[in-house]
């Protein structure tokens, strides 16, 4: 459930690992974080808590993260959600095929350090809104 | 069970542990995908005992996959720690026994998989190398779809 006047992230990432890492590094810039650990769960919970962004991976056991964005942005409820890519694919044609299903920015987890992803997501939040 | 750490590159470790199980994949039609962009992927860690990890961890993932399933794998360094991940096409851990998995002697009952023997000592084991070289292992897995997962040593700067 969201807190009041935080900004809420919705993670959607099958590594329980990155997941922590990333929930405390994005809580200590004041974002509230809610996570996934497949797309259908992602799906689920971004209509249900619409939440401001969502950092999508690509690979996940199930349906992989292109089909969750593909499935976001045709849902009425979910279309204008902003959503970057998390990933450690690097093929170009990734990068292209994630930008024409809708995704505003795709990060690559082995080129930028933690706090450079962080930042990264954080400038797409709207107005930039964020403390931090 | 002593741990001796040095600064070691964990991409041929995997590939060779692949390698390793190429038999045992083939036998499954299990396919392996190792992603890496061709970087150097440095831990401080004790090569022996990783190499026994990987095994585990990989040795599972094909051992309790369907036929002609698929593995990835991924490697990379992320903040202070590098991490394996590995991916798996399986029939995944019912969500009751997840709690279980690390328990001595615990095997997961499913019944698509109960012909496969097994001690139930191996992720036990597994864990308490990797907690021992300074990591940590950790899984999330999906019934019927497949399963995740992934441990981390320190990053070796």
């Amino acid at each position: 459930m969201r807190e009041s006047m935080k900004k809420l992230l919705l993670l959607i990432e099958d590594n329980p690992l990155l997941t922590g890492m990333y929930k405390t590094a994005f809580e200590k810039k004041g974002i509230q974080v809610l996570f996934a650990h497949d797309g259908e769960e992602g799906i689920e919970l971004a209509k249900k808590e619409r939440p401001d962004l969502v950092v999508l991976d690509l690979l996940m056991p199930g349906i992989d993260g292109f089909e969750v964005l593909k499935r976001l942005k045709r849902d009425a409820a979910t279309k204008n959600i902003k959503v970057v890519v998390l990933t450690i694919v690097t093929e170009e044609e990734s990068q292209e095929k994630a930008k024409s299903l809708g995704a505003v920015d795709y990060l690559i987890k082995p080129h930028l350090k933690l706090h450079e992803i962080v930042e990264r997501v954080l400038r797409h939040f709207d107005n930039g809104k964020v403390a931090v | 069970m002593k741990v001796v750490v040095a600064p070691i590159d964990l991409v041929p470790i995997i590939k060779g542990t692949v390698q390793e199980l190429a038999s045992v994949a083939e036998k499954k039609n299990v396919t392996i995908q190792i992603r890496n962009d061709g970087d150097r992927v440095m831990a401080m860690a004790d090569e022996g005992k990783v190499k026994e990890v990987a095994s585990n961890i990989i040795g599972n993932a094909i051992k309790y996959n369907r036929h002609g399933g698929h593995v990835e794998i991924s490697m990379f360094a992320q903040g202070e720690q590098v991490i394996v991940e590995v991916r798996d096409t399986g029939y995944g851990i019912p969500k009751k026994q997840q709690e279980q998995i690390f328990q001595k002697f615990f095997r997961a009952r499913v019944k698509e998989t109960q012909e496969i023997l097994g001690t139930g000592l191996g992720l036990f084991i597994t864990r308490k190398l990797v907690e021992k070289m300074g990591g940590q292992v950790l899984f999330t897995s999906n019934e019927g779809k497949g399963s995740t997962f992934a441990f981390s040593l320190p990053k070796a700067t």
